[in-house]
């Protein structure tokens, strides 16, 4: 027997899309600091 | 070590191991010992994961490493955010829709008992032997530093560890855990601060990070792509994302973390949690690591960081050469104290300038003649004793809280070296335990037994797998480069873990009766090629062998499936 996500119950998402997609963001701001940061004190 | 250290060290770890024990007093069954009756939150969840990730190497290696290399190990951590969205929405579900107690279990609604069984069985072998290791790494080290007895210091570990782990389960790990993160992360916070108080009168931390800059230490975020580079963004993204997918959804010391949460969502929002501060954590313990070195900038630092090697050397035939070595040394860094001193002053005064960077090219110089030196004394201390570690980066930290640390604080960093490597070892036993139990006791032999039975088991079992761990921490000094070895272990059989999880997801055509036999020529195959390597016929390193191992069961699953087909027609 097959056991797999649900898709045609529910949207894979969801509400937890707008979570997901501000974790990645935060983290993309994360990295863009951490450069900022090595530029700050590196020629 | 002063009397008030040892009252702190105590201290803190008792209070943690009585805090589990009361905090869990009240389990009775073994749906609340295993899975922690399901009332965990999600904030709880995400200390716990985190807690179980890091271990006593975290704290003692990576500021090491920081010291040595910089802080390009962050990028590691890189795809770890994505790995966890990824698990979310796939995963997770579906273990909660099964309400599974192990990941294995899944294993058997997607295909059959026996690729069940043998999934959990390599999950025991690779994760039993890191147990050991999770003990004896920072044992090893903190007894040669200390000069403790090194398996009275890996039986206190596990001793304490196996106490609150069998009195109280899942919950009783996640509960220390919070302390245990606690006592961490005030240690961390406090010896980042000494290491900018330390510093000489007039620098500050941006003076710090100007010399750690000018010295390549802050090399953060590398986008060359290079397969040769160990840490590059794109090797953090890529093969980052993959190893943390298997680690947080195939590993039971991760998967038991999260299961134990109140409902789905709080579980989605504990790996979000670990998502978010994962990488700020391992950015922060690295800053503290290149805080460590600029402050040996200022100080008459070891050439060699490990005083056991140094000692043998001092004894050998080989002594003169050593302090021949280590008088070039100081002198080179006397000159290169010189040079920062004077680098700070002009920057502090004109700012950065063609000044600034004749001095800094002239401080590069010296740091290569430095490394050069610290090189020639490994080669001496191998030539001495080729059976001697000379990797002493593991010992640049604990160097640095023991000889400069005020007092108390002592204590309290080597209780965040305990709590780290007891917060780890717990997870895996609890782990261990469960699987032991889930997969293999109740669905194979003992089918039918009451409740208090498998809660009685699962406590023999945590006993039974701590004293495996203590006696494998405690023969591990016996042989040489263990620690490899148990890596070499655990590269043989996740791969093939892994991919049964891959084909479980992903294939949907496969069933039992085609990845069952793949597992087992796949983990063949693997053990065939590490050996072709390891008697030259080949070269690989051995951390492929974990993709090679997954990538294997898929082909071979696809294979049998083929075949299958030609078969019925």
């Amino acid at each position: 027997m097959y056991v797999g996500p649900d898709k045609e119950k529910a949207p894979i998402l969801g509400s937890w899309k707008r979570i997901y997609i501000w974790l990645m963001l935060l983290n993309v701001i994360f990295a863009v600091l951490f450069y900022i940061f090595m530029r700050i004190y590196t020629y | 070590m002063s009397p008030i250290d040892w009252i702190v060290l105590c201290g803190a770890l008792a209070l943690i191991v009585l805090y589990g024990i009361i905090k869990t007093r009240h389990i009775k069954t073994s749906e609340g010992y295993l899975r922690g009756d399901g009332t965990m939150q999600w904030w709880l969840i995400g200390i716990s994961i985190m807690a179980t990730q890091a271990s006593a190497i975290t704290f003692l290696s990576t500021p090491g490493q920081a010291y040595a290399d910089g802080m390009s190990f962050v990028q590691f951590y890189f795809g770890l955010p994505l790995a966890m969205v990824l698990l979310c929405i796939f995963v997770l579900p579906l273990y909660y829709k099964l309400k599974v107690y192990t990941a294995y279990q899944f294993l058997e609604s997607r295909f059959d008992l026996k690729t069940r069984s043998l999934t959990s069985i390599l999950f025991l072998i690779q994760r039993g032997l890191a147990a050991g290791i999770t003990i004896y790494a920072p044992s090893i080290i903190l007894s040669t530093i200390l000069g403790w007895n090194l398996n009275l210091t890996n039986v206190i570990i596990g001793f304490l560890v196996i106490l609150y782990t069998v009195a109280g389960g899942t919950q009783a790990v996640s509960q220390t855990q919070k302390q245990q993160m606690i006592v961490i992360m005030t240690g961390m916070f406090l010896a980042f601060f000494f290491s900018i108080h330390l510093l000489p009168e007039n620098m500050g931390f941006n003076d710090a990070m100007f010399i750690a800059g000018e010295t390549g230490r802050l090399n953060v975020i590398d986008f060359e792509f290079d397969l040769s580079n160990r840490y590059n963004v794109w090797s953090g993204l890529i093969g980052g994302t993959f190893l943390f997918l298997s680690y947080f959804g195939t590993d039971q010391s991760q998967v038991q973390r999260y299961l134990s949460g109140k409902s789905l969502n709080e579980s989605r929002m504990g790996l979000m949690f670990n998502g978010l501060f994962k990488i700020p954590m391992q950015f922060f313990i690295l800053l503290v690591g290149v805080m460590v070195f600029v402050f040996f900038q200022f100080q008459q630092s070891p050439m060699h960081f490990n005083p056991a090697n140094t000692a043998i050397v001092l004894e050998s035939d080989r002594s003169d050469d050593y302090l021949l070595l280590e008088s070039e040394y100081l002198d080179v860094i006397a000159e290169k104290k010189g040079l920062i001193h004077q680098y700070t002053d002009l920057r502090q005064t004109e700012g950065r300038g063609q000044g600034t960077e004749a001095l800094a090219n002239e401080i590069r110089g010296l740091m290569d003649a430095e490394n050069q030196l610290r090189e020639d004394a490994r080669q001496l201390i191998s030539q001495v004793d080729s059976r001697l570690d000379t990797k002493d980066t593991d010992y640049v930290f604990i160097s640095f809280v023991l000889n400069y640390l005020p007092v108390g604080l002592v204590g309290l960093l080597l209780a965040v070296i305990f709590s780290a490597a007891m917060s780890s070892t717990a997870s895996e036993l609890n782990a261990l335990s469960t699987t032991t139990v889930v997969d293999l006791y109740k669905r194979n032999f003992a089918k039918e037994k009451s409740d208090n039975h498998y809660l009685r088991a699962s406590k023999g079992f945590t006993i039974l797998w701590g004293l495996i761990a203590l006696a494998f921490a405690t023969f591990a000094s016996l042989f040489e480069n263990l620690i490899q070895a148990v890596n070499i272990i655990g590269s043989l059989f996740y791969g093939a873990i892994l991919g049964v999880f891959v084909a479980a997801f992903f294939m949907k055509h496969l069933k039992g009766r085609h990845i069952f036999p793949a597992t087992l020529i796949a983990e063949a195959m693997v053990i065939g090629t590490y050996f072709l390597d390891r008697y030259g016929y080949i070269e690989l390193g051995y951390l492929w062998l974990n993709l090679l191992g997954c990538v294997l069961v898929m082909i071979v699953g696809q294979v049998i499936y083929y075949l299958y087909k030609i078969k019925l027609k």
